[in-house]
């Protein structure tokens, strides 16, 4: 199905795709997951004219919250251009007709996969994830009674276990990517797989954060100013990502996450931000990083 | 059913319903921070606007609703809100998704109604409760997420017996209900995640 055909088929109240009806479930799940930060609310997800794995649980919260005054930004991967975001970003400019940015902050709303913005949110903002998997012992404990019993007891012992196994096996703790957090002391909760980076930037955020999961049909959510800690042992704390002595090849900008690229047969490469939008806006500021120039001429 | 045509409800339904959720979202999030309503809406006595607002964005006819004594006893207030919602009445309190209460005076004992279970939290009413004033003087004091720091709440007509239940009532966490607070023209939420400290003395 095309966007025109979607764009025609709805009548002018489905503002943002969805119907009022759906639009009213799922905001009752948000308050529900605002009150119970870190819990799984379920909720009847409806089916969206975009594949699951296309972001349509974050879809659905972002079509239930939106209005005529937002400016909304979607992120996939750090990046507003690949097709993930673009596709998302067409059937929101079309559904819902609100203004689209890539400015972080410009957005009131923002849908992301995978990152966290490097700039520091607002009070002003939200920002909605889309969650593929968002029972964090799924893959310890298939049956979903069970896990809601550990849930309801905060039962997390077979967690601990497998980041202990982890360590025996490696060293360290493997998990580089949904790397499981603890909110307020009380749930375990999937931080959607954004890389283990971008844990702390949850914690303690003045933007309110909402997940939606399509598929499994879960909404949760972390007010501002919440404690999330990301699991870890006393002889082996929590650390992030780091790329010693590196810095953006184009922004000149260290302590960040990066892809790497690579440039050529020979095998050069490069280090530059992931979040497009901070490494534009750093480079239109005057920061430059050493293959700025060069870049330059080659994309052309 | 009829409703009055004086109370016509939203005049744009999905923008209406919008701006009202979004407001009652934000306040959610940050609780104790008072949000001017949005998109007062006229209806019958003893509905205030706020509350009526609210009753036509998150009830319909999926979400079962307690009245108290004085909606129920109004049948121009019934028949607004099943006209509008198509919500299900219901008499016992434990199946009530939405409590509509006109006085803090009707709330009872908060453990009548719907506290969630250990494994389904979220199956608990949301009490909303129409009070003359709200503001942030200094009365209880509220921290917990949501709130960078702690924050003022002092709402008329809440006397101490009301505090000491929303006090044990976060103690449930993650069970408990839900509050929000609608004046005629404000609203305020007091999730149970909120931790309260009453910094002065019931009157
Ligand atoms: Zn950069």
């Amino acid at each position: 199905m095309s966007l025109a055909e979607i764009s025609t088929e709805q009548d002018a109240y489905n503002f943002a795709y969805l119907d009022e009806q759906t639009k009213r479930m799922i905001r009752r799940a948000i308050l529900k997951g605002i009150a119970i930060p870190g819990y799984q609310v379920p909720f009847a997800a409806r089916e969206m004219p975009m594949p699951y794995g296309w972001g349509t649980g974050g879809v659905q919260v972002t079509a239930s919250i939106l209005g005529p005054d937002d400016t909304l930004k979607v992120i996939d991967q750090g990046s507003d251009d690949t097709t993930n975001a673009v596709a998302i970003r067409n059937f929101f400019a079309v559904t819902s007709g609100v203004e689209m940015t890539m400015k972080t902050s410009e957005a009131s709303v923002i849908q992301t996969r995978h990152r966290i913005p490097e700039e520091e949110l607002t009070e002003d903002q939200t920002l909605i994830y889309q969650v593929p998997i968002p029972e964090p012992l799924r893959f310890l404990e298939p049956r979903e009674t069970e896990t809601r019993k550990m849930h309801a007891l905060s039962e997390y012992g077979l967690m601990h276990v497998k980041l202990y196994e982890d360590i025996a096996t490696h060293g360290h703790i493997a998990t580089t990517y949904a790397y499981p957090v603890m909110v307020e002391g009380r749930y375990v909760m999937d931080p959607s797989p954004t890389p283990k980076f971008d844990n702390p930037k949850m914690h303690k955020n003045r933007a309110l954060q909402l997940f939606g999961a399509g598929r499994e049909k879960r909404i949760y959510a972390l007010p501002p100013f919440t404690d999330v800690v990301s699991l870890d042992f006393e002889d082996h704390p929590f650390q992030i990502q780091e790329w010693p002595d590196t810095c953006c090849a184009m922004c000149g900008a260290k302590d960040v996450y990066f892809d790497e690229v690579i440039l050529d047969n020979e095998g050069s490469r490069m280090f530059v931000c992931s979040d497009s939008d901070y490494c534009e806006t750093r480079q239109a500021d005057g920061h430059y990083g050493e293959m700025h120039a060069e870049y330059k001429e080659r994309i052309q | 059913m009829n409703a009055a045509p004086t109370y016509l409800g939203f005049a744009d339904l999905a923008r209406d319903a919008q701006a009202s959720f979004r407001a009652t979202m934000d306040a959610m999030a940050r609780p104790g921070t008072i949000k001017t309503t949005p998109v007062p809406v006229n209806a019958p006595q003893p509905l205030n606007p706020t509350m009526a607002m609210l009753a036509l964005t998150l009830c319909d006819f999926d979400s079962p609703i307690w009245l108290d004594d004085n909606i129920a006893q109004s049948d121009a207030a019934k028949s607004f809100i099943a006209f509008h919602t198509s919500a299900p009445v219901t008499k016992d309190k434990a199946t009530a998704q939405f409590a509509l209460l006109t006085s803090p005076a009707s709330i009872g004992n908060l453990s009548e109604f719907a506290q969630g279970t250990d494994e389904y939290p979220d199956r608990s009413t949301t009490l909303i409760i129409q009070v003359d004033a709200i503001s942030n003087a200094q009365f209880a004091t509220l921290s917990g997420p949501g709130i960078e720091t702690t924050a003022s709440l002092s709402v008329e007509g809440l006397d101490e017996t009301f505090w000491s239940q929303a006090q044990r009532n976060s103690q449930l966490f993650p069970r408990g209900v839900d509050f929000i607070f609608v004046s005629d023209t404000q609203l305020c939420c007091l999730p149970r995640s909120t931790k309260i400290n009453l910094t002065r003395e019931a009157a």
